[in-house]
């Protein structure tokens, strides 16, 4: 998957962010830069500062030092409703307090475009609609929200972040509780996205797989730093990976579709 | 019309989303039922009146006796009951959590408390019969500051911290209101029982009007709020991250609702549970979006604050049985029902 | 008689309030409601049309006034200018000064007849 050849609109670029929670400085100087249409894969392990960095990305934490520019943009010089309009976060947890029903909380996702006492109109409908039918969720439209699966919920709240009609989309483990084939789905659609819209991702991975497969470019993460940063090959090799996980992987290729495969290579030596 | 591939768009299955057919038609309904709870309200009392004579003959004793005593005390239903169930849809939408209400944050204890304490020093400091319903006014304010203040962790506000603080300042208050009742004279003691049980007897038009203009004020303010509050559910930062300044909106229902309870507290005493039965059976029924939710609350408490009113006049008349004992008597049960409900199924935020 | 106006608590057949009314030859409006102690709605009390209207809170608390009942001109105490505050100690409890309760209440109710008696010289 290379980026495309077209002329390549950085959507978003953070230079040397430094972040934290008080006493807790978490990000180190990590710097990305993400180009409309391409999606960018954060991986590393647990702590590594991949939801922080994509907090940071959204707005929802200030950084210590650094910027995030959004178009060419600083990102806290964007009003908060037009920065909802142009960057959609879905996060890990999608929790729902009362009983609202899919469509409902998808057509949440329009709130940005809409005034305080408007209601939603059938333009705001349609695209709802799209959204749902795009994560295969238009059966569950009446649904509510907190009798479905897990997996089920995280749809709804991926079709929401849809609905906002982002540029750039945040997504912190999408994939999480999702089955294989809707991980594979979900994975597709964004790709359409990317490729129909132009919108840019930022989706932080467990899974190395998925990262190497969808990814037009991959950020290893450890401690708060930026370890490799490029092309999926470039960046998901037995070296960097042993480094980071403390584990030996095997890299190869998928013998069925040349994709990159990333698979652990031996269990950890036994504790004495 | 729709550009996905070929599906058709959700069935017009009006539970769905809200649509403006669907507002219109349900506040219709609750206003029917709020005419013919009013309707029940005027027509039965501890006195038998004719209506007729009381509308044609304004000498009558029925006369008198309706626009004297009986209409002003179904206007003060509709008034605080609409206040308390809108006051509680708003607290429950803050704290994202379907327990909160006016009497059960504290609030209200708070206010009766200031209500007491204004009236035992009143002797020692004048001031009027007006100093008092203001400091239950100015206590209710100050203790939703206090409760809030005290349920914010790390700038954070958890509703079940919120819940439990409340809980706290309702046994602080009680235990307060209970000192205050075994140091002070006779008199004293009873007119406690005022403030405690809750009444809405209301002496003049002027004063159901004040507390009326209050409660419309605070009530557009928070039907300004109401897309924010559905934002709100999804959490803190999903809310801020689809465009809502979370911090604001919080203030703001604070203010507003504070204003009303201490304008509802300060002439009815306190009045619980009616902001917990009424926005939780409505939103069983109707679903959870605020926009028909809040003006739905509006309604539905009116209507329930004066049929219990009516219950609380005519079931062992001539005396009367204390407003909030009837609804104290509906809310403990229905609370109890709520708790099980929702402990099958934990609240995850 | 009333025992206070906020709440409106007011003296029911079978207390003692009740007795001392009743030797003072008052008719006791209270006295069908079916409690001691019975809370009344203002409109119960304006449809029975009481001559007379004895507050405690009117005369226990000194801010207090009798503009509470002026909004209710229809009720005949009030526009014959008949309510009176009473203070609440020594009335409403019972002992030793039963005595003077009494010539209190009869005082109020019955204005007239003490026109020639002074006070304390009840028997």
């Amino acid at each position: 998957m290379t980026t495309t050849s077209r002329d390549t609109v950085t959507a978003m670029r953070a230079r040397a962010i430094h972040a934290g929670y008080p006493g807790v400085p978490v990000l180190h100087g990590v710097s990305i830069e993400v180009a409309a249409g391409e999606m960018l894969a954060v991986v590393g392990p647990n702590g590594a500062g991949k939801s922080t960095l994509l907090k940071v990305l959204g707005g929802s934490m200030k950084p210590g030092a650094g910027s995030v520019e959004l178009f060419g943009r600083p990102l806290d010089s964007i009003e908060r409703r037009e920065l909802a309009r142009i960057v959609a976060s879905v996060g890990q947890e999608n929790a729902v307090a009362f009983r609202f029903t899919v469509l409902e909380i998808v057509l949440m996702g329009r709130a940005p475009h809409l005034g305080a006492l408007r209601f939603e109109s059938p333009h705001d409908l349609e695209i709802a609609s799209a959204a749902l039918d795009r994560f295969d969720l238009l059966d569950l439209a009446a649904r509510h929200v907190q009798e479905l699966s897990g997996g089920e919920r995280k749809r709804v709240f991926l079709a929401r972040a849809l609905a906002q009609e982002p540029k750039i989309a945040l997504l912190d483990e999408p994939t999480a509780f999702l089955d294989l084939k809707h991980v594979a789905e979900i994975f597709a659609r964004f790709r359409e996205l990317c490729t129909e819209r132009g919108m840019a991702v930022v989706a932080t991975l467990h899974d190395l797989n998925a990262a190497a497969l969808y990814a037009d470019r991959v950020l290893l993460l450890a401690d708060g730093a930026a370890v490799a940063y490029g092309t999926p090959a470039e960046v998901l090799t037995a070296e960097n990976l042993r480094r980071v996980y403390e584990t030996d992987v095997y890299v190869g290729r998928n013998p069925l579709t040349g994709a990159l495969i990333i698979l652990p290579a031996a269990l950890p030596n036994a504790r004495a | 019309m729709n550009a996905a591939a070929g599906n058709p768009a959700p069935q017009r299955n009006s539970a769905a989303h809200l649509t403006r057919s669907r507002l219109l038609s349900i506040l219709a309904a609750l206003a029917i039922l709020l005419i013919v709870c009013a309707a029940a309200g005027a027509l039965f009392g501890s006195a038998h009146i004719s209506l007729v004579r009381a509308f044609s003959d304004p000498t009558s004793p029925d006369h008198a006796i309706f626009f004297g005593a009986r209409l002003p005390r179904v206007l003060m239903g509709v008034i605080v009951g609409a206040m308390l169930a809108a006051v509680g849809t708003a607290l429950q939408a803050l704290v994202r959590n379907p327990l909160a209400e006016g009497g059960i944050l504290g609030i209200s204890g708070g206010g009766a408390l200031g209500a007491i304490l204004a009236l035992v020093m009143s002797a020692k400091l004048g001031g009027g019969e007006a100093a008092v319903p203001l400091c239950a006014f100015g206590a209710a304010l100050l203790s939703t500051v206090a409760v809030y203040r005290l349920a914010m962790v790390d700038g954070q506000l958890e509703p079940f911290t919120l819940l439990l603080v409340g809980v706290i300042f309702n046994a602080f208050w009680g235990a307060a209101i209970m000192l205050v009742n075994s140091v002070v004279n006779f008199y004293y003691a009873h007119s406690i029982l005022f403030w405690l049980m809750g009444s809405l007897e209301a002496p003049t038009y002027r004063e159901a009007a004040m507390v009326a203009g209050l409660g419309l004020a605070g009530f557009a303010v928070l039907m300004f709020q109401a897309r924010d509050l559905n934002l709100l559910s999804l959490g803190d930062e999903s809310a801020a991250e689809l465009g809502v300044d979370v911090d604001r909106l919080r203030r703001t229902i604070f203010v507003a609702t504070s204003v009303m309870i201490g304008a509802a507290v300060s002439v009815s005493g306190i009045i619980s549970f009616v902001g917990l039965i009424v926005p939780h059976t409505l939103r069983l029924v109707f679903g959870a979006d605020h926009r028909l939710l809040l003006p739905a609350s509006l309604i539905g408490g009116a209507a329930f604050m004066v049929a219990a009113d009516l219950v609380a006049r005519v079931a062992i008349a001539p005396a009367e049985i204390p407003v909030g004992a009837i609804t104290a008597l509906c809310g403990g049960p229905f609370f109890i029902y709520m708790l099980r409900r929702e402990g099958r199924r934990p609240l995850s935020l | 008689m009333l025992v206070g106006h906020q709440p409106m608590v007011a003296v029911g057949a079978g207390t003692y309030l009740d007795e001392l009314m009743r030797i003072a030859r008052a008719d006791n409006i209270a006295a069908d409601a079916g409690e001691q102690w019975p809370h009344l709605s203002m409109e119960y009390i304006i449809a029975m049309r009481p001559q007379v209207v004895l507050d405690g809170s009117m005369g226990t608390d000194p801010s207090s006034s009798s503009g509470f009942w002026e909004k209710y001109p229809a009720i005949p105490a009030v526009r014959d200018h008949r309510v009176f505050g009473y203070a609440q100690d020594p009335i409403v409890h019972p002992g030793p000064r039963v005595g003077q309760s009494l010539e209190i209440i009869a005082r109020m109710i019955h204005p007239e007849a003490w026109q020639n008696v002074s006070a304390g010289a009840e028997q």
